[in-house]
Order: C-alpha cells, then sequence, then structure tokens
C-alpha cells in the first residue's frame, strides 16, 4: 500500500510546532537558568524542559573561561561543581590564565583549577528546588517538589547527616544533578522536639555549662540545663547550636 | 551598595590621580623629555599572539577603513623618535581586548618612555626614580635581581634551559600539576605559569622589584643580549609582586623586527586566529634608522593601586569595564 505524501504534512506541522514548543521553553530555561529553580513549571513542562537541553545541549553545554563567575556550575572530571572564585591572570606579554576555585557539589570538597584563556568546559545541569522531606524506607530519603508534586528518592550520600535536621513535612533545599538529587541542605533554623535529655535542675536559667539532648530525629545538640523532655527548641543547623525554646 | 552610575573608586582617588599626572609631567619636564601624542586609532597594530585588540571601522563606504585600538602607543612612538624626536613620553590610553579582571581593565592608562642613548641599566634607574618620586618610597626598598637568579632562587630551575622533565618534578611536588597537561613542552608557558604561581607571590614582601635579562623565547620587542644571547634586554618593574611595567633595549633591526612579525603571524594560524598586516609604516621607521633607545610602559592604574591598601582596579577607577 502506498502512503499518500500528503499524510506527511500534519506530521511536519506537529514536529514545527513542537520544535517552537521547545524553543520558547529553552528561551525560558536560559533566562532562568541562574536563579533557584524553574518555580513554576509543571512536572509535563520540566520534562519538556529537558526534552529541550538534551536537543539543544551541544548550544547550552560548553562555558568559554570568559564566562566564568561565582556560581557557575560545570562539569570537572566527570562531576558537577560549582565555580567559588575566578582569577584572571596574564602576564602582559604571555600566556593568560584563568585560576578558578571550585568546589565538587558531590563531594562538597574545594580544590583549585587553572585553565588557559578561551577554553570551554562543560556546562553542569545542576539546579536547586526547594522540596518537602516525605519520609525514610530505611534505605532511601524520600522528598517531594510541593507545587508539581514530584517525587525524588535520595540515597545515603547525598542526604549526608543532613537528615538529622530533617523532620517529616519539612522543607528544605534539594540540588539536582540531570535530575536526580546530589545534595540535600536543611534550613538554617529548625524546630525539633527533645526527645531525652537529662533532667535538669529546676529553676537554672542561667544557660552555663548546658548538657547534651537528642533531638526527634537524633540530632544531638548541647541544651541549657532548665531545656526538658518534650520541649520544642529552634536550632541553627549552620552551627548545630540551640538558639531558644519555641512556645508552643 | 553603590549605583552602576557611580564611580566604582572613592573620590579621592580621582585626586590622586591628577596628582600623580601632574608628578610625571614634572618629572620629565625636569629632564627634558618631550611630550608627544600618537593616535590611539591606527591603520596597524601588533601582531603579538598573547595580545587581543579592538577593531572598529572608519565608514567611507564603499571602502570602510579597518582602524585598530592601539594595545601600546610603541609603534608610533618609535616613528617619532625615527625622525628625530629625541626622547619623548606619552601619557594615554591603551585596549586590550579580553584582559578583564582584579589587575585587567580592557581600557588602561599608559605611561610609555624612550630615553635616546640609555642602555637597559640607565632605564632602569630612572624607573627606579620616578617610582620613588610618585609612590613615596625610599630608595632602599629597591631591589633589581636578573630573572635566572630569582626563578631559581624561588624554584630551583633554569629558566634558561628547559628540562621537560625537571619542571613536571617540579609542578609535581608544588601545587601547579595543572601546568602539566598545560603548558606541555611549550618552555615559553611553562616559563609565564611558573612565574605567575610561585614566582610573582614570592615578591609580596617587596615594594619595588625590577627583573631583568628575561629569557630570549620572551624578548617580545627586546634586544637580545650582546654578551649572552640566552637573554633578551628587557626588564620588569613589580610592585610588590604585581607587574606594573616592561622595558626594553630597543630593537632597532627591521629585518629581525620583521621576522618577528612573521613569527608571531605564524604562531596566530597554529592559535587559529587571525594574522595582522605587518606595520608597514613603522618597519619603514625602523629601515630608515631608530636611534639607540631604552624604552618602558608603565600602567598607572596599577601604580595607583599600589598607593591605597587596595587590591583591585576597581578601588582606583571611576568608570572601570562594568560601570563604562
Amino acid at each position: 500500500m502506498r502512503i499518500p505524501i500528503g499524510c506527511f504534512l500534519p506530521i511536519a506541522a506537529l514536529l514545527k510546532q513542537l520544535r517552537s514548543l521547545a524553543m520558547r521553553l529553552f528561551q525560558r530555561l536560559a533566562f532562568d537558568k541562574n536563579q533557584r529553580a524553574i518555580n513554576s513549571a509543571s512536572v509535563s513542562a520540566r520534562s519538556i524542559v529537558k526534552i529541550t537541553i538534551c536537543l539543544l545541549e551541544e548550544k547550552m553545554a560548553k562555558y568559554s573561561t570568559n564566562e566564568f563567575k561565582a556560581g557557575l556550575k560545570i562539569m570537572l572530571d566527570q562531576d558537577p561543581c560549582a565555580i567559588i572564585e575566578n582569577e584572571f591572570i596574564k602576564p602582559g606579554k604571555g600566556q593568560a590564565f584563568n585560576r578558578v576555585k571550585i568546589r565538587n557539589l558531590k563531594n562538597g570538597r574545594v580544590i583549585e583549577r587553572t585553565f588557559k584563556s578561551g577554553e570551554s568546559v562543560d556546562g553542569a545541569d545542576v539546579m536547586d528546588i526547594e522540596v518537602q522531606y516525605l519520609y525514610n524506607d530505611g534505605e532511601f530519603w524520600h522528598f517531594m517538589e510541593p507545587e508539581s508534586y514530584e517525587q525524588y528518592q535520595a540515597d545515603s550520600n547525598a542526604v549526608t547527616d543532613v537528615v538529622k535536621w530533617l523532620k517529616e513535612q519539612d522543607i528544605c533545599t534539594m540540588t539536582l544533578w540531570n535530575d536526580s538529587p546530589l545534595s540535600v541542605s536543611p534550613p538554617n533554623f529548625v524546630e525539633l522536639a527533645v526527645a531525652d535529655t537529662d533532667p535538669g535542675l529546676k529553676g537554672d536559667t542561667s544557660g552555663g555549662g548546658g548538657k547534651p539532648a537528642t533531638m526527634e530525629t537524633g540530632a544531638v545538640v548541647r541544651v541549657p540545663l532548665f531545656v526538658q523532655i518534650g520541649e520544642m527548641i529552634r536550632i541553627d543547623t549552620r552551627t548545630g547550636e540551640y538558639v531558644s525554646r519555641v512556645k508552643e | 551598595m553603590k549605583q552602576s552610575w557611580e564611580p566604582a573608586c572613592d573620590i579621592n582617588y580621582l585626586r590622586i590621580r591628577a596628582q600623580m599626572m601632574s608628578k610625571i609631567r614634572c618629572f620629565f619636564e625636569d629632564r627634558a623629555v618631550l611630550e608627544v601624542e600618537t593616535p590611539l586609532l591606527c591603520s596597524a597594530t601588533g601582531t603579538d599572539p598573547q595580545l587581543d585588540f579592538f577593531s572598529s571601522y572608519f565608514h567611507s563606504e564603499p571602502d570602510n577603513i579597518e582602524l585598530f585600538l592601539q594595545t601600546s602607543p610603541e609603534f608610533a612612538m618609535k616613528r617619532l623618535l625615527a625622525a628625530g624626536s629625541g626622547s619623548i613620553y606619552q601619557l594615554c590610553k591603551a585596549f586590550r581586548n579580553g584582559e578583564l579582571g582584579r589587575y585587567h581593565n580592557p581600557e588602561f592608562s599608559i605611561l610609555e618612555w624612550y630615553r635616546v642613548d640609555f642602555n637597559l641599566n640607565q632605564l632602569m634607574d630612572e624607573t627606579a626614580d620616578l617610582i620613588v618620586e610618585l609612590l613615596g618610597i625610599s630608595a632602599e626598598s629597591i631591589s633589581k635581581i636578573s630573572y635566572k637568579e630569582l626563578f631559581e632562587k624561588v624554584t630551583g630551575l633554569n629558566p634558561l634551559f628547559f628540562n621537560q622533565k625537571e619542571y613536571v618534578e617540579y609542578a609535581e611536588n608544588n601545587k601547579i600539576k595543572d601546568a602539566i597537561l598545560l603548558c606541555g613542552d611549550d618552555h615559553s608557558m611553562w616559563l609565564d605559569f611558573i612565574f605567575s604561581y610561585k614566582i610573582q607571590p614570592a615578591l609580596k614582601e617587596q615594594t619595588l622589584c625590577m627583573v631583568y635579562g628575561y629569557p630570549a623565547i620572551q624578548s617580545s620587542l627586546a634586544r637580545i643580549n650582546q654578551s649572552d644571547s640566552s637573554v633578551a634586554d628587557r626588564f620588569e618593574v613589580f610592585i610588590k609582586g604585581i607587574e606594573v611595567g616592561n622595558g626594553f633595549f630597543e630593537l632597532a633591526d627591521a629585518v629581525e623586527q620583521e621576522r618577528r612579525f612573521d613569527q608571531e603571524n605564524s604562531a596566530r594560524q597554529i592559535k587559529k586566529l587571525r594574522t595582522i598586516n605587518k606595520d608597514e609604516k613603522f618597519l619603514d621607521a625602523l629601515r630608515y634608522g631608530l636611534p639607540d633607545c631604552s624604552g618602558i610602559a608603565l600602567g598607572i592604574d596599577r601604580l595607583l593601586m599600589s598607593i591605597g591598601d587596595v587590591n583591585s582596579l576597581n578601588d582606583v577607577m571611576a568608570f572601570p569595564f562594568n560601570r563604562a
């Protein structure tokens, strides 16, 4: 059976439409690239964006040293990295270099690298999104993006010891690399209930000295003597220090 | 946080800059060196593959003429010297494309001067005198050292003889492993790398250090030393480890100059950069005869940086690149 040539026309039109949609989304993505996340993109829109990225990978994957600046995400030794600092070095009559301080986003280590100015490196498809911590199934930690309901499961390499600050329903920041969780960072302040601590002396409000207390999540924090089991306290996750009691 | 219309530097730096300019003019007036002006937009430019330039077009349809913003006023000033100007100096802007960073701004101020019948040593002394006067430092804080001695002192490597194995070993043991892949068997690039990463930081404690006797492979527009062909008659000025100037006993041989242009143009081809027409007017001037002279260019903005305790050109320029 012969297929009339006319049958291909609608397909061509559809492809054309898809292409223009992809282009629009791509422009939008490029615009959003440096912001924290593509907030309003729904699940399907994000998948299309991903497809678009794949389509246009060659166009967007490379960054020249001239585009280096703090925050740029690039691939180095097969790992996604973020540029912390970029310094242009050039003798008056000589070769120009870019000396770059880079954080490996997989293991957090900071390294220094030098590039010949004008060289290009691959960009890393890394972005931060706000997610809600759902539960731990023993092996994986599950998170959900509240707006899109998209779920992510992170392994212990991604969550590291950050989970000790997270209780279910809490909102935290997740860094995605090629759409899978790379790392999780807790909010700067969390409020947790004290699960266990030595009964302190009543009436001691000086706060001097303190005692260890185990939180509902397992984290151990030094708290003032007056803090009792069952009380909610506020903790600075950056230092791991007690901030105050929380009045219910 | 400053608004983008505002100057980047403290207003006080405008005054310090103006004072510096007038001190420079006094200095040269006292020494009977003539102030000159040469075009910033020229029909030709240098071939140095390490220097990228801005070009522009003079609109005269149908033949638009390409003009280059000069990367230094050197060629035009040498034409004046050949024409019998005697010793001259110039305060002007120079432009280098693609150079942007803490110590680089694509448009910057330059002081360039040429002394007829000065050898390199005399020019080094005069440069020291000028800087002492501009920065108000004591003459004792000045040190002079040869490139070879300095390089050996800091690294133990011989800069004039390239032993790749030794260089690689040094890089491995001194946290500059990146150099191994980047520089490969390119001796000159190795020298640039090690100098930038190891030697300059070692000069940080020194107020003013002049390094002379650059390796011949980095001779640029300097003459090769007559008694030792492995070094060029070139020196550089470092203030607290920051390069502020570059001086030469000027190459006057038109044939040798043309050979270096050709060499640099082939280097450009290898690097896939466009080749540059040789500046024939400049070559003609050399053919006519450049008097024996030494010349140097100093970066005014970096000099200003060294006066205050600042660490970026943005702190001394009113409208650096991101505000221009």
